[in-house]
């Protein structure tokens, strides 16, 4: 039986897929958005389904005064939403184009323009002193309802653990807008090539714990991830991580189960930081959308 | 045995040039190779052209970063001197306190970058700071964003280092305006100068050693600058408080770009040497003439 | 007539005696605005560490906490225990301090020793040797940061405070070498030929004569080199990380992570704790320090 699915092992191998050389804890996804209920239920808004909609909701909330999205903005956490954002914006097959391939074509196209859009429109969600600000103190303008959504990785789900918040009682969980994407990361310990029995037996020790059953649930509980490895029943997960893993599998067969870039998945890290610097600085300035993608096929190619 | 004794001082110092030799210049010669080449993650050795410095060259980041440290550097020198001097002036005037308010002007020198960063940092935060204290004391329209807009936060960085350094460049001043003769202040009075003339026409002529020194301490002092910018606003927001000491710290170990960070590294190096060379050269002409 | 006189010699001395009053009043309300802006940082680190997470919230910048309340430093200090996932100063403290102490007594023998040389035992290229030297104390870290987070690796040291000793160490040795033999060279060399013409050797010479009127320049060398090293943050951060990282690496990881709520009283003191020592050396050892430092470069 396989316990590992075929994306998550080859992300563990070396040698050209000959070898295993890590073992992954766990499976994080990027592209979730966390809603305040209270704020969302007392102004009849929904999770939205498409980014329209979810505009719609912000400039709704914006009227009333509180912050539709919280966000801290510091250059990875910019990539974070911007990953996002492409994923839902320009479709699974853009998404793979644009930062697998990293496709020069697909870099400079209007459906990147459309996504600069986007961005800049998040943008003028966000407060003034989002600049710099720790993702977690974001969470917790969520947490406090000062702001309605957050878009971020499932590791924000520890925060409301952490407060002692439920889903569906105190907070809404949902994908963000896209068409079955599930962008992923996997985090995993890589072993290095040691010298000496002992140290190879150890090796392969703590790979078997990692990968067995028992640390994969409670690991993952406690982090907001899902486990990697595949038999791991969900029952003791929450609503959140259930419908990750269901997501998981309905974005496996539909082609939408993609690497996150932001997290490294995927990407020369120079190119991946020739992005960011692309998406950061946009988005702290007042650059256009045509600009912005113009500098990011230049930087990409330059990073090449 | 008599050879020994002769080659005692050359033996003697000789470890410590090994050192110098090899992890100062060693190293430098080093980097200067690898920046020659296409290195990523690991060191390739195969000679590769000047084509890092073209990329260097030609990313928005690293010009970001360039202009940030001229801007940096120009204010940095100029607020420093100034405050500096006048400071140096002021002390100077005989006054009890002396001692007190020295120790005062110069403790900051004795903190580190971060602790400095970390507490203005602080003081200089939108919402907490004091932007709010202003606010609540009855000026209600006081803004004070500059940490948090891109094109101001490179003058929080001037603000937070002006207030490190500007005690120690008093202190040279200080030092300065004292080992001036006494008897030649005396002649100028006599002669009917006031006390800004003696001053401005006499004294600080006289600075010219010091003003050199300052100034190289300065630049030196900028063209380093990691600690604080990370400690304050770690770059941003997004990129526009980047400085080539940071740029180049990001490039060499978060995206393995050794080769590039080779290159903003050896830029760094020639600007300041471009100073500090012809300074030591004309240094040791003085001494020289001197002998 | 004689009393005419002596009423407007004194009416002058009264009038130029109010003029340098208020001279000396507009020099003190000049020297203690420049005062207030030196201090403000330090009051406002102290006050704030003082404070509860409440009172920072409600109150301003400058507002008094309303009792004095030292839980922050604790935490700062000890960390809130596990579950919260903390960076706290204690294990970096001690890092830094079995860092500091080596590498100051080392680097400090070898420099008084190396400017010794220099200047009292004069041969064949030793002003190239020294000017070499001078120079390494300008050098931007940036051009050896790569090749020697590689070296530390082989030999094995990465990671570690013996990395970090040497490292100190090998960079300090510029700065010191610097100061000694200014020092030095200001020195007359009468005591030292007469010395050697009664047959005393080098380093009997160096322990007898130089080394016990070394005290200024001794002084001085230790302070800047304890300074340097306890407040490097670029040597910390590239070459360790984790458990083995000194206390301005701890101090800023500390400061950059948080919790949902940021902590801003346990950050003023976790900083105001990692500015301490060299602080206390300062104030009580500064006059010194500053007095060797400027001889320098206003002789040149």
């Amino acid at each position: 039986m396989k316990l590992l699915s075929k994306q998550v092992a080859s992300h563990m191998k070396c040698d050209d897929g000959k070898a295993y050389c890590a073992a992954p804890v766990n499976i994080h996804r990027i592209d979730w958005f966390w809603a305040n209920k209270k704020v969302l239920d007392s102004n009849g808004i929904k999770m939205p389904k498409s980014w329209a909609e979810f505009n719609a909701a912000a400039d709704k909330l914006q009227a009333k005064g509180i912050i539709p999205l919280a966000h801290g903005s510091q250059p990875w956490q910019d990539a974070t939403v911007f990953e996002a954002v492409a994923l839902g914006i320009g479709g699974n097959d853009f998404y793979k184009k644009a930062f697998v391939d990293a496709d020069i074509a697909t870099l400079s196209g209007s459906t990147m323009v459309k996504v600069f859009d986007q961005m800049r429109k998040l943008k003028g969600y966000t407060d003034a002193g989002s600049p710099g600000r720790d993702w977690n103190v974001a969470t917790g303008m969520v947490m406090e309802g000062k702001a309605a959504f957050q878009l971020m990785g499932d590791w924000a789900k520890g925060e409301f653990a952490a407060a002692g918040l439920k889903p569906d009682v105190d907070y809404y969980c949902a994908a963000t807008p896209s068409n079955n994407g599930y962008l992923y990361n996997v985090d995993s310990f890589i072993f290095f090539k040691v010298k000496g029995k002992e140290k190879v037996e150890g090796q392969k020790l703590l790979a078997s714990l990692i990968m067995g059953k028992e640390f994969q649930k409670v690991f993952n509980i406690y982090k907001g991830s899902i486990p990697a490895r595949l038999d791991v029943s969900m029952d003791e997960f929450d609503k959140c991580a259930k419908q990750s893993n269901s997501d998981l599998n309905t974005a496996a067969k539909k082609g939408g189960l993609l690497p996150s870039f932001a997290h490294g998945m995927t990407l020369e890290l120079g190119i991946k930081g020739a992005i960011q610097d692309v998406v950061t600085e946009h988005f702290n300035s007042n650059m256009s959308s045509q600009d912005a993608v113009k500098k990011i096929a230049a930087a990409v190619k330059a990073a090449s | 045995m008599y050879w020994l004794k002769r080659n005692l001082p050359r033996l003697v110092i000789a470890p410590s040039f090994g050192v110098i030799a090899w992890f100062v210049y060693g190293f430098i010669f080093w980097t200067i190779y690898i920046s020659f080449t296409k290195s990523k993650l690991l060191p390739n050795y195969e000679y590769w052209g000047i084509d890092q410095y073209f990329r260097l060259w030609s990313m928005p980041r690293w010009h970001v970063a360039v202009e940030n440290l001229f801007i940096f550097t120009t204010l940095f020198i100029i607020f420093c001197v100034f405050i500096g001097i006048v400071l140096a002036i002021l002390l100077d005037q005989k006054i009890r306190a002396e001692g007190f308010l020295r120790t005062i002007y110069l403790y900051p020198m004795a903190l580190s970058f971060i602790v400095t960063g970390t507490a203005w940092r602080w003081i200089l935060n939108p919402s907490l700071g004091l932007e709010k204290f202003m606010q609540d004391v009855g000026f209600e329209t006081f803004t004070f964003d500059w940490l948090v807009t891109p094109g101001m936060s490179i003058y929080t960085i001037v603000i937070a280092g002006v207030w490190q350094s500007s005690g120690f460049i008093m202190a040279i001043f200080l030092a300065g305006l004292r080992s001036v003769d006494d008897e030649i202040i005396k002649a100028a009075k006599i002669d009917g100068a006031g006390l800004v003339a003696v001053y401005s026409k006499i004294i600080l002529p006289m600075m010219r050693p010091v003003f050199m020194s300052a100034i190289v301490i300065l630049v030196h002092l900028a063209i380093k600058s990691y600690d604080l910018v990370i400690a304050l606003t770690a770059g941003g927001p997004g990129i526009s408080s980047d400085m080539p000491a940071v740029f180049m710290t990001q490039m060499a170990f978060h995206r393995s770009e050794i080769g590039l960070a080779s290159a903003s590294a050896i830029m760094m190096f020639l600007t300041v040497s471009a100073i500090v060379v012809p300074y030591l050269y004309s240094e040791l002409k003085r001494e020289d003439d001197r002998k | 007539m004689i009393e005419n006189k002596i009423q407007t010699y004194k009416d002058l001395e009264k009038s130029s005696n109010t003029k340098k009053t208020i001279y000396r009043w507009i020099l003190f309300i000049i020297l203690g605005i420049f005062a207030l802006y030196y201090i403000t940082p330090l009051y406002v680190m102290i006050v704030t560490s003082l404070k509860t997470m409440e009172e920072i919230r409600q109150g301003n910048l400058f507002s008094l906490p309303g009792s004095i309340n030292f839980s922050s430093w604790d935490i700062a200090w000890n960390g809130q225990g596990f579950a919260a996932g903390d960076v706290f100063l204690k294990t970096y403290f001690w890092n830094s301090v079995q860092l500091v102490f080596p590498a100051v007594i080392i680097s400090t023998i070898l420099g008084a020793i190396n400017g010794y040389a220099l200047t009292k035992w004069r041969f064949k290229g030793d002003s190239y040797i020294f000017l070499l030297f001078l120079f390494g104390t300008f050098i931007p870290y940036q051009a050896i940061l790569l090749p020697m987070s590689r070296t530390l690796g082989f030999m094995g040291i990465s990671n570690s405070v013996y990395g970090l000793i040497l490292v100190h160490v090998v960079y300090g040795l510029c700065f010191t070498t610097l100061f000694c033999r200014n020092y030095y060279i200001s020195i007359s060399d009468e005591i030292v030929k007469a010395a050697r013409i009664d047959g005393a050797g080098f380093f009997k010479i160096f322990f007898k004569i130089m080394l016990p009127i070394s005290a200024p320049i001794l002084v001085v060398t230790v302070i800047w080199q304890f300074t340097m090293i306890w407040n490097d943050f670029l040597f910390g951060a590239t070459f360790t990380f984790g458990n083995e990282a000194p206390i301005q690496v701890a101090l800023n990881n500390m400061v950059l992570t948080s919790s949902s709520v940021k902590r801003y009283n346990v950050d003023m003191a976790a900083a105001i704790i990692a500015g301490f020592p060299t602080l206390i050396v300062y104030v009580l050892a500064g006059k010194y320090f500053i007095r060797g430092l400027t001889a320098g470069s206003v002789k040149g």
